[in-house]
């Protein structure tokens, strides 16, 4: 049962061992989101404490959707994705490995790009510093599971690469605002985040769920 | 038969509607805090509601393609029109509610917009059913309508946590006004007007969705025939029923001009200042009547919220009436008819 997620979980994996074109051209990408923020919004002191958790959000989130474009072009090519199709397994465990293996991506990327950022903004972490060991990956989760989800479905279209932030971004945005204001939050170090994360986790579940419960229909799509 | 039922329906409903508006324009009484522009309410939470109610119309019709798309095509083909009308009439109705709301609070808050969760939220959920429609024009072939299906069914689960947003955050939206806290609730006179505004834009909104359905199912039937027509490679006549399509667009276009003009004549009310109306029928009504109808004709951001009411849902009324004539002039059946 398990075995075919596993596989494709370590087919994902190896190739991105042999290749690292994702995580390096994420955190490329990312870099340079943080560095076009700090130009643009000059941020010093207590504003940038104020707009880190933000602009860390979003950088990631730009970022990851280049990458998770490729993660299903690659498939694409050779007619891979048919022979998948046809493969006795159900297609939410391919699904579950791809949202995996993601997720591990854009998390190395957040820990490479870490460093950088608390440099480049000044940071010093004046609430629960543990607390964005919960945020950070919850959100992630959020963005990998609906991205990789869309991905797949936009990957039918005529003009794949431009479909996937237009339908992701809108689903995203709740989750984003969450992930926003409990960074936000636990930088400052005033509020509670922990309704926010709640929600976060809520959100990571129920989205989860439906996305394995569709990913088959939108495989199958005729 | 049915001509007349739904030629009778649709009296009905002009008829509410009229009677909503003098309720919400005249008849309902000044509120104590807000004075006249919170007459904006008899507009702004009919359209919210509709809007939610017709989300929920495209959910089930994501639901139904997809349940019935291996047994049953045609109720499935049904079932996506539904989806799809719901969506696109919810969009129009989000809109509304999305530009009277500024208008309302550019007066009552002393700005057009804030960034708080209801506001936010509702935004997203507008934002979600635009790239619904989006994903609908881009995605080629029958694959679209599963893919849609599927997206309707993302988009609705975000309407919750919209509606619940209201209550777990923060938030600078009045509270609910109905089954909130002890201090919520309106006067009597006020609720019956709002029910008034309710029932007149849900009938109203229903036409409007019916419509949009028939004009999709016709869609639907031209590309099947046009799939059977290829498949039969008998095209000769098609040429001469495009051209003369072309000929007539411009007469159709004229209908754009109508709500272009309420738009431009809005926009014209909240940039300079309220008008000033020249009653000659004033020495029929009495002085206290007369200052009321200046009061409320005077308030440019309830004159600018209900005109650009009007003019976005006649607006899309006129485009719905473009899109039945050109699929009507491909519909095979009707070029037998002029043949």
């Amino acid at each position: 049962m398990t075995s075919a997620l596993w596989t494709h979980l370590v087919k994902d994996l190896r190739i991105e061992w042999r290749s690292r074109e994702a995580i390096n051209s994420m955190l490329f990408f990312a870099l340079l989101v943080v560095v076009l923020f700090s130009l643009a919004f000059d941020p010093r002191g207590a504003f940038a404490q104020q707009i880190a958790g933000g602009v860390l959000s979003v950088a990631t989130m730009f970022a990851s959707v280049s990458a998770l474009n490729q993660a299903w072009a690659r498939e694409i090519r050779h007619q891979v994705l048919d022979a998948q199709r046809m493969a006795p397994t159900a297609g939410s465990q391919m699904f579950l490995a791809k949202v995996l293996a993601n997720f591990l991506f854009v998390s190395i990327v957040q820990v490479l790009l870490a460093p950088a950022f608390l440099v480049f903004y000044n940071l010093h972490i004046q609430g629960n510093a543990w607390l964005l060991l919960l945020v950070l990956p919850l959100g992630t989760w959020a963005l990998v599971a609906n991205g990789t989800f869309f991905a797949a479905l936009s990957i039918r279209s005529r003009n794949r690469e431009l479909l996937l932030p237009l339908i992701l971004f809108p689903i995203f945005m709740p989750a984003l605002l969450a992930m926003v204001l409990a960074t936000g939050s636990i930088l400052t170090g005033d509020g509670d985040p922990s309704l926010w994360i709640k929600m976060l986790a809520g959100y990571d579940t129920i989205f989860t769920t439906v996305s394995l419960l569709l990913f088959d229909v939108v495989l199958n799509a005729e | 038969m049915k001509k007349l039922a739904i030629g009778l329906y649709a009296v009905i409903t002009i008829a509410l509607m009229v009677w909503g508006f003098y309720q919400a324009f005249y008849a309902a009484p000044v509120d104590a805090l807000q004075g006249e522009y919170y007459r904006i309410i008899f507009y702004h939470v009919p359209s919210a509601t509709v809007a939610f109610l017709f989300f929920a119309v495209s959910l089930a019709g994501s639901i139904g393609f997809l349940a019935y798309r291996r047994n049953h095509p045609a109720r499935a083909q049904a079932a996506d029109a539904w989806a799809l009308a719901g969506a696109e009439v919810g969009v129009i109705f989000c809109t509304v509610v999305l530009i009277t709301g500024p208008i309302w609070g550019r007066r009552a808050w002393n700005m057009w917009w804030t960034w708080d969760a209801r506001l936010t939220t509702t935004l997203i959920l507008w934002l979600i059913y635009v790239s619904y429609l989006l994903l609908r024009r881009f995605v080629a072939g029958p694959q679209m309508q599963t893919l849609a299906a599927v997206l309707g069914i993302f988009g609705a689960i975000d309407v919750p946590i919209v509606y619940m947003s209201n209550r777990w955050w923060r938030t600078q939206h009045p509270a609910p006004v109905f089954g909130g806290d002890s201090s919520s609730g309106m006067a009597w006179p006020m609720v019956a007007v709002l029910l008034w505004n309710m029932l007149a834009w849900f009938m109203w909104g229903v036409l409007i969705l019916v419509l949009r359905y028939q004009v999709e199912r016709k869609q639907q039937k031209v590309a099947a025939q046009e799939v059977q027509e290829a498949l039969n490679a008998g095209s000769g006549e098609k040429a001469r029923y495009e051209f003369e399509e072309r000929r007539k667009k411009p007469v159709i276009a004229l209908l754009f001009a109508i709500p272009t003009v309420l738009l431009a004549w809005s926009c014209y009310l909240v940039l300079s200042g309220p008008p000033q109306p020249y009653f000659g029928w004033q020495s029929q009504m009495s002085a206290a009547d007369h200052d009321r109808i200046l009061a409320v004709l005077g308030h440019k951001f309830t004159v600018a919220a209900f005109a650009v009411t009007w003019a976005i849902q006649l607006g899309y009324l006129a485009w719905l009436g473009m899109k039945w004539r050109a699929e009507n002039r491909h519909d095979p059946q009707n070029q037998r008819r002029i043949r």
